[in-house]
């Protein structure tokens, strides 16, 4: 059990290890030259060089990595080119809320999605198998930001009350802030919440044929107990799998949707400090944001042991 | 000669335009007055749908994006100001004079304060113009002054020497930022990073509170000396980077005010009611540069046939609403040095068989031209009308291969004079109509293309002429020879942005600058 740990942990630090110098090699590829960003086009040559001088990028890159990652395991990830603000506190500032609009998502997606996957699977084949089964194609077929543009569309001449653009945090006034996340959070909850569904359908009718079913039924157990006890638990396994992985991709998918609902969350820190040039704070954001989708998914490594006393005892995933 | 590079096109996505300053003369105004009249109210509270966050902050001196310029203009004064119509007005200079070619002076108003209710003193005057042009300071303006020395003449005089005459310092010295005053005591107390979250103006509005990724929220500065302006007790700027999310605010009510890049939205908004929306100026003429000095363009039958090629009304259809014009000169037509774009139809109607002749004549009957043009997705219409000006070009025997790069890239490229035969850019409204020649003809320029004596001569000529009424004239002249030549086609101008905003709204008029210089005097209806 300890070894599965450690296995676990070791190779989320060796991914978040490659994630950094991939990070950091990217946003220097980003075209344009900060130096020009900061001092303007109409400066001259001398004093753009004394800026990349200052900036160090005038330093190879591999020895900037070395020092922006001697930096970055201390939590220190260096400073705006443009407005030197820490990076380390604005990600700090804006990571809590793409990682609270995509736990938001994920609830509103396990809400609808899990139900229906297993409604659908105990009426498999019937009319209400093919609704909602059609119902989770098309919430597939439509990404988030187009679900997310048409809302706004709709809710800004049909409800024009509702704050379609306003952002509390949190810590200042719990319900508001539950309401002005509730339409980008249903945005991203649809397509989840129908990959969530496709995938609980399937590994229930999976678990359902299986000879321990039987055996339980022949045993007396009642359609309830045989649903809840024998076939959910089982079933759970290859959807907390799926679910974990759409849960990084659902981090990631908020960059767009906060561009489109105007929160100020980590996706659209990265998107204007991309237009911006800002390398130190792409580097920073990107990096946070794909080490939260490393430790989620080490989350969902996590978990099998409890899901599955298998893996307590051997330390085998049973499902990839 | 001052080679003056100014920022003149818009960054990737959400950037800004950069460095729009309106000079004396006709001004550019939009066109369309707001809906709410009579008398106005003084408090209400304004919300505006903001685009991008500021790009470098608060520091005017320094700030050259348009991101940073519209939020400033509410913080900062100069010693001048511009009025809507983008006529230079006293500021927090109330007189002003030119004592000789190189020495102006200018007598403080009283009563002046700062956001921190210091009051404006002459050394706050020296200091600024000072730290304008101290190259530790890294401002992009320093070099578009020739200021020598500052001097207090008596408490409220202040005297400024140049080292050469410069007919463009009233009009850097009125935009609030390139002529911005600080206080002396506030801005020696902090840093460069504090000085760019922070902002101690006289302007009419103060800072309460940067809310990154959310919003900008601005007081009233209850001291202003524009009494009673501004009427509104507070501004909030709601960042909504998003275009359709940014209407849809304005449509629900959410904002009252918001600015828009995509001019085919037009259109849609004129249909809706309750909101008036206008058209900005004309600044933001496209220019494709030709390289006369190797390849096929350096013929001029073939540039001349390049530009007969082409229907110019053809190719402002493709851009949707608004107003365009179709032939600008080099300088844009709502400069009041530009030049007035009717008459240039004439000059370059389209004439395919007369393209074909030329072609012919100059012995170059297949030919292959790039055209190197930014990708980004502001671009989107120009770059569909340059589609169209290739299927133009093709009946003529033209083949233009459109090479599409970042705009981030564009402009190194053009400083750098780094394409084979044409390069497309935008314009926005300069302070000074040297500028716009400079870019792209200033002799001895790693970015210039050309080699016309005649041509530097006139520049040359122009940009020192002191008298501005024959300035304009030179301007045109040289323009028109720009034009004949065939040096630079400018296919058509278009508004750089235009603006929106609900019927609530009163009072506000937008400017040239498209700063919102005027949001002192704007209010909300109750």
């Amino acid at each position: 059990m300890l070894r599965y740990l450690l296995i676990r942990i070791a190779r989320a630090l060796a991914v978040v290890l490659c994630l950094s110098a991939v990070v950091f090699l990217l946003a220097h590829l980003i075209p344009g030259d900060p130096a020009t960003l900061i001092a303007g086009e109409n400066s001259t040559p001398e004093l753009r060089a004394q800026i990349t001088r200052e900036l160090g990028l005038d330093q190879p890159v591999w020895s900037q990595y070395l020092s922006w990652l001697g930096h970055a395991v201390r939590g220190d990830l260096g400073t705006s080119l443009l407005d030197g603000q820490s990076v380390a506190a604005q990600v700090s500032e804006r990571l809590p809320v793409s990682l609270e609009l995509a736990v938001y998502a994920a609830v509103i997606a396990a809400v609808w999605g899990i139900p229906a996957g297993i409604w659908s699977a105990m009426h498999q084949g019937r009319a209400v198998d093919r609704l909602v089964n059609g119902t989770a194609f098309l919430g597939l077929a439509f990404p988030p930001f187009v679900v997310g543009t048409v809302m706004v569309l709709l809710v800004s001449r049909l409800t024009p009350g509702w704050p379609l653009f306003s952002f509390v945090p949190f810590d200042q006034d719990p319900l508001l802030n539950l309401q002005d996340l509730l339409l980008p959070a249903v945005a991203l909850g649809i397509p989840f919440g129908a990959t969530l569904c496709r995938y609980m359908r399937a590994a229930v009718l999976d678990v359902v044929g299986q000879d321990f079913m039987r055996t339980a039924a022949a045993k007396g157990a009642g359609r309830r107990r045989l649903m809840l006890r024998h076939a959910l638990r089982n079933a759970l396994v290859p959807v907390v799998t799926a679910g974990g992985l759409q849960l990084g991709v659902l981090v990631g998918g908020t960059v767009i949707v906060e561009q489109v609902f105007a929160l100020p969350g980590l996706g659209s820190l990265i998107v204007s400090s991309i237009t911006q040039h800002d390398f130190t704070v792409v580097q920073g954001a990107v990096l946070a944001l794909g080490a939260s989708y490393v430790v989620i998914n080490l989350v969902t490594d996590l978990l099998y042991p409890l899901i599955d006393p298998r893996i307590r005892t051997t330390g085998a995933r049973r499902d990839g | 000669m001052n080679h003056g590079y100014t920022r003149r096109t818009t960054l990737a996505l959400g950037g800004g335009t950069l460095a729009a300053a309106l000079l004396s003369g006709c001004g550019g105004t939009a066109t369309t007055a707001g809906k709410s009249n009579g008398k106005p109210v003084s408090g209400g509270s304004l919300t505006i749908g903001l685009d991008a966050e500021p790009t470098t902050g608060f520091d005017p001196q320094v700030a050259q994006a348009y991101n940073d310029q519209q939020i400033i203009s509410q913080f900062y004064e100069g010693l001048l100001s511009l009025d809507d119509k983008g006529q230079v007005q006293p500021g927090l200079a109330k007189s002003y004079r030119q004592v000789d070619a190189t020495t102006h002076r200018f007598t403080l108003r009283d009563g002046v304060t700062f956001h921190d209710g210091s009051k404006l003193t002459t050394d706050d005057v020296i200091f600024s113009l000072e730290r304008l042009m101290d190259p530790a300071i890294k401002s992009p303006f320093t070099q578009q002054y020739k200021i020598k020395k500052v001097t207090a003449v008596d408490a409220t005089t202040v005297e400024v020497k140049l080292s050469a005459p410069q007919p463009s310092l009233y009009h850097f010295l009125a935009r609030p930022w390139s002529g911005a005053i600080m206080s002396k005591k506030w801005t020696t107390a902090r840093t460069e990073d504090q000085i760019k979250t922070a902002e101690n103006g006289t302007g009419p509005f103060k800072l309460t509170k940067w809310t990154k990724g959310v919003s900008i929220q601005l007081a009233a500065h209850t001291g202003y000396w524009q009494k009673p302006k501004p009427y509104l007790s507070s501004v909030t700027y709601r960042l909504i980077p998003d275009e359709t999310s940014r209407v849809a605010s304005l449509r629900s009510g959410a904002v009252q005010l918001m600015a828009f890049r995509d001019l085919r939205l037009v259109d849609d908004l004129k249909k809706t009611a309750g909101i008036t929306e206008a058209n900005g100026p004309l600044v933001s003429s496209v220019w494709i540069n030709m390289n006369t000095l190797s390849g096929p363009l350096a013929d001029k039958r073939v540039r001349q046939a390049f530009n007969l090629a082409v229907d110019r009304q053809a190719l402002i259809k493709t851009l949707g609403g608004g107003d365009s014009a179709t032939l600008g000169y080099v300088i844009p037509p709502q400069d009041p040095y530009g030049t007035t774009p009717t008459s240039a139809d004439t000059v370059y109607a389209q004439n395919q068989a007369k393209a074909r002749e030329l072609l012919r004549a100059a012995g170059q009957t297949k030919v292959s031209l790039e055209l190197v043009a930014p990708s980004d997705p502001a671009y989107g219409p120009d770059i569909s009308a340059m589609e169209l000006m290739k299927a133009q070009l093709a009946q003529v025997g033209i083949t233009l291969n459109l090479k599409l790069i970042p705009f981030a890239t564009v402009v190194p490229r053009v400083l750098s004079s780094d394409y084979s035969n044409m390069i497309m850019m935008t314009s926005v409204l300069n302070a000074d109509p040297s500028q716009y020649v400079s870019l792209w003809f200033a002799k001895g320029s790693p970015a210039t293309k050309v080699k016309d004596q005649h041509l530097w001569d006139q520049m040359a000529a122009a940009a020192s002429e002191s008298d501005d009424s024959k300035r304009v004239t030179l301007y045109h002249q040289l323009a028109q020879y720009i034009a004949d030549q065939c040096y630079l086609m400018v296919p058509y101008a278009k508004a750089v942005r235009g603006e929106a905003w609900t019927d609530k709204v009163g009072g506000y008029r937008p400017d040239a600058t498209a700063t919102r210089l005027e949001l002192k005097s704007t209010w909300l209806a109750s």
